[in-house]
């Protein structure tokens, strides 16, 4: 079998049962939070209570897997350390799961004893189509951009959002994104203008972006990926499903860099084959 | 835990389609069309719906009620949007189609002023900025592996020195600016390894998060819906192979 006879069902195979099997091992690794996880844990654990956070949820169902486990942690400590979240998103898949990861958490904080009511700890203002001049609308005004929430009710009859009017009254914009509008346009439009601080959650393709706006401190932290998200439910002492995923994770990388190595085996094999073959046709 | 009939629909519904989609993964066929062209039609109304409830109803028709009827009359103004949001519409007809230029011509310059001033500010003076760092200080470690010291900072002036120095096509690549772009190049290459990395790192987690709701969805309570629709389509697709090569046989190829 040369380097390109290899059928690449065979790739998919391996790794979708490697996921099965890894997921059912009971392995728990061990994390080290790096500076960018530490600096969003730090940036939401020096806000005083009562604090407003933005969140923009800036991702749909379709990369769930990678944000969701984080949108839950990041909004779990909002909400635990009593402060107050108004939601909003760029993306028209943002708004389910803004009330989804709401209801979510807020069923748990209620088991643990702390109530949260909507209106007045967490308001979701739903989708705003626009892109880039979306998010600059935002920046001049939050209750003209959105003069309604998700559910239909003015935004003057929200007692959250009484006396709220642009980013001069919001504490940190965290956001949450998996592409354009996301990061990049808040940091533009918004976190530049405005001075506003800000900390983000981005699946792994973007995390390297990133890096440079962490380096220059234009944002104080962020989570990049699934890892992100584990360390994050490291330090808030709640394992969830980015904790449990990341063992897979790490026995599949494995795996993944056999093929690799493996892949280079058989190139280099192929020309030393071809190499061997020239030679013979040439004393031939 | 009781599950309701609709929420038990859902599951089987999820479960059915991500498993149709997976089934691509084997070759093209009915079932992952079928799944595909659902996910397009269902996106493109729920988009629709989502523009209109989220950005039509509250942005332009509340506005121009209330204008209407008296309560804010410097609503009117919203009237300004309606006509240009018209005027894009006149592109479905040949003789007006010039009209919506106006329409878009606005977009595109409010788009890119815009997008130049953020991109200006956050991307380039504040990079700049980012890159002036200190290279001595009481309070500068001199070696790190996480966060500002001497060495990191050292080595990230000189990454952006000569990742700059590689893409200076100027003047010829002759020594010294030779050694300067082949630096660049390692710098450039090591971007590109960590980039990779990290797009591995996201779709392998795109696929533990299915395998987790469809571990979830082969629960009991949700009557093992991942595992009949799994071995369901497993099934169809022998059927269809067979039918396929039973086809093939009857009608050789010309």
């Amino acid at each position: 079998m040369g380097s390109k006879g290899l059928d690449k069902r065979w790739i998919f195979l391996s790794v979708g049962l490697a996921v099965l099997v890894f997921l059912k091992l009971p392995l728990h690794l061990t994390y080290s939070p790096d500076q960018k996880t530490l600096g969003v844990y730090k940036a939401i654990e020096g806000l005083p209570p009562g604090t407003i956070v933005y969140l923009s949820v800036d991702y749909g169902p379709s990369s769930k897997a990678e944000i969701l486990p984080m949108h839950r942690a990041l909004v779990y400590h909002i909400l635990n350390r009593d402060l107050k979240i108004i939601a909003g998103s760029v993306w028209s898949s943002g708004p389910p799961m803004i009330d989804r990861v709401f209801s979510e958490v807020c069923d748990e904080l209620k088991k643990q004893g702390k109530e949260k009511k909507y209106g007045i700890d967490y308001v979701n203002l739903g989708y705003k189509s626009g892109q880039d001049v979306a998010i600059a609308k935002i920046g001049t005004s939050i209750p003209e951009t959105f003069p309604r929430d998700y559910l239909g009710t003015p935004v003057k009859d929200i007692p959250l959002m009484n006396g709220v009017n642009n980013f001069e009254q919001i504490g940190l914009l965290c956001n949450l994104s998996v592409g354009s509008p996301g990061a990049r346009q808040w940091l533009q439009q918004v976190q530049t203008r405005y001075k506003v601080r800000m900390v983000a959650g981005v699946t792994a393709v973007m995390a390297p972006d990133l890096y440079s706006f962490f380096q220059s401190r234009q944002i104080e932290g962020f989570l990049g990926g699934l890892v992100g998200a584990a360390e994050y439910e490291y330090l808030l002492k709640r394992p969830g499903l980015a904790m449990a995923g990341m063992n897979v994770q790490s026995l599949t990388h494995f795996l993944i860099l056999g093929f690799v190595v493996l892949g280079n085996i058989l190139f280099v094999r192929d020309i030393l084959r071809q190499r061997k073959d020239k030679g013979i046709k040439t004393s031939s | 835990m009781e599950v309701k009939t609709m929420e038990l629909l859902g599951i089987w519904v999820a479960a059915f389609l991500s498993l149709a989609i997976f089934s691509f993964l084997y070759k093209d066929n009915p079932i992952y069309k079928f799944a595909e062209h659902l996910f397009v039609g269902i996106s493109a109304g729920y988009v629709l719906i989502q523009e209109l409830a989220g950005t039509l109803i509250p942005n332009l028709y509340h506005p121009l009620r209330e204008a209407f009827l008296g309560i804010s009359p410097s609503k009117w103004t919203r009237l300004g949007a309606l006509v240009l949001g018209i005027m894009i519409l006149l592109r479905f007809f040949k003789k007006t189609t010039w009209i919506s230029r106006w329409s878009l011509a606005l977009i595109i310059g409010t788009f890119a002023a815009l997008r130049i001033t953020g991109y200006t500010q956050s991307d380039l003076v504040k990079q700049i900025n980012g890159t002036m760092l200190s290279l001595s200080g009481k309070d500068l470690a001199w070696a790190s592996w996480d966060g500002a010291s001497v060495m990191n900072n050292l080595i990230l002036i000189i990454g952006v020195i000569t990742v700059l120095v590689y893409f200076f096509f100027s003047l010829e690549h002759k020594t010294p600016l030779k050694q300067g772009a082949l630096i660049g190049t390692g710098f450039l290459m090591i971007t590109f390894g960590s980039s990779f990395g990290y797009t591995v790192l996201g779709r392998v987690s795109l696929l533990i998060g299915c395998v987790q709701d469809l571990y979830i969805y082969a629960e009991r309570r949700y009557g093992y819906s991942s595992l009949f629709c799994g071995v369901g389509i497993i099934i169809y697709l022998i059927l269809w192979e067979m039918g396929n090569k039973a086809k093939n046989r009857a009608e050789p190829s010309s």
